[in-house]
Order: structure tokens, then C-alpha cells, then sequence
């Protein structure tokens, strides 16, 4: 009852705040989205369409009130709508029937929506606050998952988030990917959040959630979050200016997780190896290439939820006579993607991320050196190890149209057209005189002494 | 217990958050209207703010 009324009040909070800064209301959408609240509270909430609700205050609020200054056009910031247009064509040779529809209700929503974020989420405050909602959302779940993990040691199929049944944040896969992805957030939030006044209980507050989050990860004895975790543990410390400390950090965190794993848990790992003796890493072998002979002969894919078809003959040994099983999920991000839109979709997808590492590493690069822009290639970092861990775990699970990738894809935008558009006013006052036209340095290029000095004007 | 000190001290953060979000970004507001003490202007840009600035109120109210 208690959770409810809180829950209840955090909802009406991000309405009545989003009637004095609309992006409020976005950003409402986005723990609607993550923590699914109407899945957690017993009255009210779980009675009311509260994603519908938010998500038409948030476009509304847009239109009305907040329409200015649209990000650039670019194929990074236009395949989510893209990608939600071509799943709607595909409908029309859906094999899935009502079912597909299911997916496609939710799936096109998420898509839209990302479309939409760059053009609230503008500023520095606006990046900061979206990042930081993700976070906290997650965070309903991590604390309890993470601290049960402690105390129980964890277990694979144990649900001991908030989330009932095994879907969304109850699923083990899906939970561990999207804790993964928090981590490098966590990171970076705990060395350049400006909402959060910046103390020694803040920053341990973000080192609480990052290690939780390693820990929920790990204790949903899922191999794709290992994995991740190796992926993530590579690319942070390649990213990292401190490489020995790191290095250290990982190492330390490494033989921690070697000393306190329990048997349960190695044996599992341990079956990374020897697929061929494990029905569940089989059966996604087997779909795996179901998918292919089937996109073979239909290179528009299925639809949404075309998996609902496929009949897979697991092979028997010496204990088990040979099993025929139907409608087994693509348990891959990407096959998922392949089954359902075909060979377009898919290109568009692998597009889609590969442009936004691309951009993001760009990024990095141009505004590492410039004391102004420092926190952009510090998230720019934490956005790469995210997506990077969402490319790892997520070939072992099918979570290509949950949000947390096209939030991270949104984010992408939003800091390109953040730092865009910073650019464009620091030339224009480096050098506006008649004398200087046509030889205005490249703003990101600018030495920091020809900018206003101290915090920026946008971080204050 | 633990779900709910979950919800709460999440809850609370992201409360700590939006609000505080909300408060800057009323304070400065767009891109395209930057508060003329702190952003960098164009030489014309801040000399129309300034002339802006001189209006009397009571002429702005009527016109």
C-alpha cells in the first residue's frame, strides 16, 4: 500500500513539474517505460494507462509549448522513425496474426518515442536529468535485487527484483543487459552530476547503485551478463585515462567475483563451453539457424513475433530421444531483428549502431581537450561501453525493441545536437568582426581561454 | 522491506532530480534566449538586450 502511494505521488510529481518544464514530462515517459510502475503498485496506477498519459502530456506539451531549436536531421537521429515505419509495412505480411500486433503496439511506441526525445532533451540540465532518471528508475530495482544478492547469493530463474513473472525487468536477461548499461552511467554521473549537489554521500550513493548493479547482474546467473561484463570491463578500461588504477579496480572485482561465486554459479558459466551439451544454449542455436533458412526465403522477415512458427528438432544422446519443439523465441537481439524485418530492418538496425558509435567516438574525440565540453566526452564514453554491453549480451538476448537501447541511441542525438549547437555560439563570439569572417576556428578546436571562463553559462 | 526501501530511495533521488532540473532549466531557459550577464552574446545581440533592458516597464506592459 505504502509503495503504491508513493509511487502515486512520484507520477503526479513529473505531471505538475512537466506543467512548468515540459521535458519534465518526457522524462516521466522514461520511468514509466523503465520502472513500469503500473506493474509495481497495487492501486490506482495499475488501474490507469499512465505510459498513454505521459507520453500524450509529453508530445503535447511539446507542441504547445516547448517547440524550439529542432536537432539537425541526420540518419543517426531518423532511423528510430524510420525503423517504426518499416515494422508497420511489415505488418503487412506478418505471420504472427494478433500477435504480432501485441509487440507492434509496444514496439513502435518505444521507436517513436526515441525519435522524439532530441527534440525536448536540449541542454546540459535536460541530458543530465534523462540520465539520471534512467538511473533511478533502474535503481527501484537494483537496490532490493542487488542487496538480495548479497545476503542469498543469487540464482538463475530467482526473480528478487520488484517485477513479477518473466518479462520486462523480471527476466533475468533483460535485467542483467540493462544493469550493465547502467554501470558506465553510474560512472559517469558520480564524477560530473551538477542536479546532485556533489559530496562525499552523493558519490557514494552512485558507487552504491554502480556496484549493485554488478552485483544484480551477476546474481541472475545469466551468461550473456558475463559476457557483458567482460565487454564492458575491455571497453571501460580502453576508454579509461587511468589505466593502471582501473586495471586495478578490475582485477580486485574480478577475483572477488572468482572467490565469492558460489559452485551453482561456475557450473553454469562453465556450460558456456560445452553448448552442444545444454538444451537451453542449444535450442537458440537451433532457432538461430531456423532464422536464417527462413530469411533465406523471405527476405522481408515475418513481422513482429515471427518466431511463433518455428519448429526446431533438438538432436537426442545417449539420456534424451530427439525433442521437437515450437515457437521458441530468437533469444538473440539480432536474429530477433532479422526474423521479424527482414534484411532492410536489420541493415537499418546494425546502421542505426554503428553510426551512433561512430558519432560518439567523434564526439569524444573533438571535446576531450576542450575544459567546457569535458563531460560530453565523458558521457560519450559511458554511452560507447553501454552500447557495446547492449551488442554483447543482447546476441544472447531478444531485447532489440525494449527502450533502454533507443534511449541510449536518443541520449547520442541530444549530446550531438548539444554540442552543435554550443559550437555554433562559441564561434560566433570568438570572432564576429568583419576582420574575422570567414577564419572563425572550429569552435570544439577554440582554446578554453577564448570562452567565458569558469562554469558555463548552460551548466550553472 | 527491502523492495520498498528500493522504491524509496529511488524514488526520492529521482524527486531530488526533476526538481531541481526543473528549477534550472526555468532559470535558463532555451538556447535562443540565453540570460545576456552570462551568455556569450554577439556584440548586436547585446546591444539590442540592452536596449531591452531600458524599456520601462510600464511601456512594456502597454505595448
Amino acid at each position: 500500500m505504502l509503495r503504491s502511494i508513493l509511487l502515486l505521488f512520484v507520477y503526479i510529481s513529473f505531471l505538475g513539474l512537466g506543467a512548468s518544464a515540459p521535458f519534465i514530462l518526457a522524462l516521466g515517459y522514461v520511468w514509466v517505460d523503465t520502472f513500469r510502475p503500473q506493474e509495481v503498485a497495487y492501486i490506482i496506477l495499475n488501474q490507469l494507462p499512465v505510459a498513454m498519459i505521459m507520453g500524450a502530456a509529453a508530445m503535447g506539451a511539446y507542441l504547445v509549448f516547448d517547440r524550439k531549436d529542432p536537432p539537425k536531421l541526420t540518419l543517426a537521429g531518423a532511423t528510430p522513425a524510420i525503423l517504426a515505419v518499416w515494422s508497420t509495412v511489415a505488418m503487412a505480411w506478418s505471420v504472427a496474426g494478433d500477435f504480432a500486433w501485441v509487440k507492434w503496439d509496444w514496439a513502435f511506441k518505444v521507436l517513436m518515442f526515441a525519435a522524439f526525445l532530441p527534440y525536448v532533451i536540449r541542454s546540459r540540465v535536460q541530458i543530465e536529468a534523462m540520465a539520471q532518471v534512467y538511473l533511478c528508475a533502474l535503481a527501484g530495482n537494483i537496490i532490493p535485487f542487488g542487496v538480495k544478492t548479497i545476503i542469498s547469493g543469487g540464482g538463475y530463474g530467482q526473480n528478487l527484483g520488484l517485477g513479477g513473472g518473466n518479462s520486462g525487468l523480471g527476466e533475468g536477461g533483460q535485467l542483467s543487459t540493462f544493469c550493465l548499461m547502467a554501470v558506465p552511467i553510474a560512472y559517469y554521473l558520480s564524477r560530473n552530476a551538477q542536479l546532485i549537489p556533489r559530496n562525499f554521500v552523493t558519490s557514494m550513493a552512485y558507487k552504491g547503485i554502480l556496484v549493485l548493479s554488478a552485483v544484480t547482474a551477476i546474481g541472475t546467473f545469466q551468461r550473456s551478463a558475463l559476457v557483458g561484463a567482460g565487454v564492458l570491463g575491455i571497453y571501460m578500461f580502453m576508454r579509461s585515462r587511468q589505466k593502471v588504477l582501473f586495471g586495478s579496480i578490475l582485477g580486485i572485482a574480478t577475483a572477488v567475483l572468482l572467490y565469492t561465486a558460489s559452485g551453482s554459479y561456475m557450473n553454469r558459466m562453465n556450460t558456456i563451453g560445452t553448448y552442444q551439451a545444454d538444451s537451453s544454449a542449444m535450442v537458440r542455436v537451433m532457432v538461430w539457424k531456423w532464422t536464417l533458412a527462413y530469411v533465406a526465403s523471405h527476405p522481408l522477415g515475418g513481422g513482429f513475433n515471427s518466431y511463433i512458427i518455428n519448429v526446431i528438432e533438438l538432436p537426442g544422446d545417449g539420456e534424451n530421444p530427439p525433442e521437437v519443439q515450437h515457437g521458441r523465441a530468437f533469444h538473440s537481439s539480432y536474429f530477433e531483428v532479422l526474423g521479424e524485418l527482414g534484411i532492410p530492418g536489420f541493415a537499418l538496425f546494425i546502421v542505426t549502431i554503428a553510426t551512433t558509435i561512430l558519432s560518439l567516438r567523434r564526439l569524444a574525440k573533438r571535446t576531450r581537450n576542450v575544459p567546457h565540453l569535458a563531460w560530453c566526452a565523458e558521457l560519450s564514453d559511458a554511452l560507447q561501453s553501454g552500447i557495446m554491453v547492449f551488442m554483447a549480451s543482447g546476441a544472447f538476448v531478444g531485447i532489440a525493441f525494449q527502450p533502454i537501447l533507443w534511449y541510449f541511441l536518443a541520449l547520442t542525438v541530444s549530446l550531438r545536437e548539444y554540442v552543435r549547437r554550443v559550437n555554433a555560439l562559441s564561434a560566433k563570439t570568438v570572432d564576429t568582426s568583419w576582420r574575422g569572417r570567414g577564419k572563425a576556428p572550429s569552435p570544439a578546436s577554440t582554446p578554453a581561454g577564448a570562452l567565458p571562463s569558469g562554469p558555463g553559462w548552460r551548466q550553472r | 522491506m527491502l523492495d520498498l526501501t528500493g522504491i524509496l530511495v529511488s524514488s526520492i533521488l529521482m524527486l531530488i532530480v526533476i526538481v531541481r532540473a526543473a528549477q534550472l532549466d526555468s532559470q535558463i531557459p532555451w538556447f535562443e534566449t540565453p540570460p545576456d550577464t552570462d551568455a556569450p552574446l554577439t556584440g548586436l545581440e547585446r546591444v539590442r538586450a540592452n536596449a531591452a533592458s531600458r524599456i520601462p516597464a510600464w511601456r512594456k506592459r502597454k505595448g
